[in-house]
């Protein structure tokens, strides 16, 4: 079957397309998702964390109806898990490439909602983070691509959440009640990228 | 100096050394980019060779900003001229699938015969490619460029293939309806 002119047209056309289109997709080698790489992470990190707030030693905002808080923690340029009490200072966590095999800087936090005594909390509260006027959930669209993760444990539940931007963004994270859609609690979340240092700076708000 | 730079300046220097580079570096690429418009793998690997070669010719006096661009552009054009000029060589059977898709992006209304501007059309899908996230036009790229198939998008995108169809169903709508704002198709 040979192809008609109309497909002849159209095929000739997108061969022509923009060469950075083309450079900028060309197929990214098999690799871990970053989710996977988060879940990885988030899964240690789950229990760490259910530790650490039997012993008293994670704070957070408290709203009515909702006795926990969100805490947020960063690998910082230590290596280590840190919490961001204010401002920290976190590599630019994923250099080569990211998930569509583009190179790109990329940050990555974890956030911990938690609530003691309450097992039911996944089923009770779920996690919103907002760009922009945009709620983006397991998208992975530019330029937030934001994946999330949770894992539970005890009474924890953490989320991954992975991103890019080239210059500054704000993003608002917000506990939301399921059943009847109030956000319970909310942090927000300044993010900077500075090409130069190879860093990005998270300064909560 | 990176390693598209070092072969180009073997290519001015006239080094055959610049072949097998090229080879090394972007000969499964072009070989894949064939492989997928082309089902015979004789066929396939003389365009990898034909298109080599017109990057030996071509540069210098051309120097493109990406090989990889450059040379897959130059693979998809020598192996549509294999199709268009040798009725013994076959297509893929992927490549008939992306081009029925595609072409209902043309409309129903822009029948055979009429002549559209090639070149018109690259333009406006290059500014509608401008307005996509970066994921969707990855997915409209991969698949209609590099020609992937679904389950390939959907690994590399970490989408499920059925968000795939469906993504790339709103995009070949939205594609006629922007070809239609435009007025490139009636």
């Amino acid at each position: 079957m040979s192809m008609t002119q109309r497909q002849q047209t159209i095929f000739g056309a997108i061969s022509d397309l923009d060469s950075a289109y083309v450079q900028q997709c060309v197929a990214p080698k098999p690799r871990r998702r970053i989710w996977q790489r988060v879940a990885t992470v988030a899964a240690a990190l789950a229990l760490v964390m259910a530790t650490l707030w039997g012993s008293g030693l994670l704070t957070g905002q408290e709203q009515s109806g909702f006795r926990g808080s969100l805490v947020i923690r960063v690998l910082a340029e230590s290596g280590e898990y840190e919490q961001l009490d204010s401002f920290k200072s976190v590599p630019n966590g994923y250099p080569q490439q990211n998930m569509f095999g583009v190179d790109q800087p990329c940050f990555s936090f974890d956030v911990w909602a938690t609530e003691e005594h309450n097992p039911d909390f996944h089923s009770q509260y779920e996690l919103e983070v907002c760009y922009d006027g945009i709620v983006y959930q397991w998208e992975k669209d530019s330029p937030v691509a934001i994946t999330f993760l949770y894992s539970t444990v005890s009474d924890s539940v953490g989320y991954g959440v992975v991103g890019w931007c080239t210059d500054t963004m704000e993003l608002e994270l917000r506990l939301k009640d399921r059943q009847n859609g109030e956000v319970v609690t909310t942090r927000k979340l300044h993010v900077k990228y500075l090409p130069q240092q190879q860093t990005y700076e998270l300064t909560l708000q | 100096m990176s390693e598209q730079e070092k072969i180009i300046a073997l290519l001015h220097g006239r080094s055959e050394q610049a072949i097998r580079e090229l080879e090394r570096c972007y000969g499964g690429l072009c070989s894949a980019i064939a492989g997928k418009i082309l089902s015979s793998r004789e066929d396939v690997q003389e365009i990898v060779n034909d298109t080599l070669l017109a990057a030996w010719n071509n540069i210098p006096p051309e120097c493109p900003r990406s090989l990889s661009a450059y040379l897959s552009r130059i693979t998809r054009n020598l192996s549509l001229a294999r199709l268009r000029n040798n009725r013994a060589a076959r297509r893929n059977e992927q490549l008939t699938v992306c081009l029925e898709e595609l072409e209902f992006c043309l409309g129903d209304s822009a029948t055979p015969e009429q002549v559209l501007n090639q070149k018109l059309l690259t333009q406006a899908i290059n500014a509608f490619l401008t307005t996509l996230t970066s994921t969707n036009r990855y997915l409209f790229v991969r698949r209609y460029y590099y020609l992937d198939g679904y389950d390939e998008l959907a690994s590399n995108a970490g989408l499920t293939q059925q968000a795939v169809r469906t993504r790339l169903m709103r995009l070949r709508q939205q594609l006629r309806q922007y070809l239609k704002k435009e007025e490139i198709i009636e």
